[in-house]
């Protein structure tokens, strides 16, 4: 959510963004997760059932990336980022 | 079964928010922390876990369309990293506190931003709609 808007700073439109960000996240993500299971902050077994789930859901994601336009695309991720800001401030 | 359906139901969402560069990991962690009870930590170690596999499958789909500019990234992804250590530390030091608000207080500032920007762009599409049926 904050490498979108950094990305689209960086010559990207809402698509290339919202795809670029993945390369973003991915690295970082690896990072963290090290750093996460080296101090016992992972339990394992009971995550990998989200996983099937999950990739099934990759697949979907990408192919909608393709179909949806791009300004109906900013407006349910800026929907899901306000949802989210009002549930954090208040949480 | 019932857990094995929910599971996947939640993890099929957060795939398809995630895969679009959306921020899977707030519905799996909100999933994870409202309806399974799980800590606030544990889940963000698992959405880490989760999303692995879910970035791999969907940055090899984008690959190949020739949308990734790794290039282009890598000064994010650099900085990035360099900002891991210290948000773990964060994380569980201010896991409740005052952050996540300001994060989220970002959230809001930056969603109404693009809200706006959405809703210029659809006034003026049918400006210009109106202005040819007035043509006709």
């Amino acid at each position: 959510m904050i490498a979108v808007p950094l990305l689209k700073k960086a010559g990207y439109n809402q698509k290339e963004a919202q795809s670029n960000a993945i390369s973003v996240i991915f690295p970082l993500t690896l990072v963290s997760f090290l750093i996460y299971l080296s101090r016992g902050a992972v339990d394992i077994i009971p995550s990998l059932k989200y996983i099937p789930g999950g990739i099934a859901g990759a697949m979907i994601g990408t192919l909608l990336m393709k179909k949806i336009k791009p300004q109906l695309l900013r407006l349910i991720f800026s929907a899901f980022m306000l949802w989210a800001g009002i549930r954090m401030v208040a949480g | 079964m019932n857990d094995i359906l929910t599971a996947t139901l939640a993890g099929l969402i957060s795939g398809i928010v995630g895969s679009m560069g959306m921020g899977g990991g707030g519905v799996l962690i909100i999933y994870l922390t409202l309806f399974a009870g799980v800590e606030q930590i544990k889940a963000q170690g698992t959405n880490l876990l989760f999303f692995i596999p879910i970035a791999i499958v969907s940055l090899i789909i984008y690959w190949r369309r020739d949308v990734i500019d790794l290039k282009k990234n890598l000064q994010f992804i650099l900085w990035g990293i360099c900002g891991c250590l210290p948000g773990y530390f964060l994380a569980t030091k201010l896991q409740n506190g005052l952050l996540s608000k300001i994060f989220g207080a970002g959230l809001i500032l930056l969603a109404a931003r693009e809200i706006y920007g959405c809703s210029e762009y659809y006034i003026s599409k049918r400006r210009k709609e109106a202005k040819r049926k007035s043509r006709l």
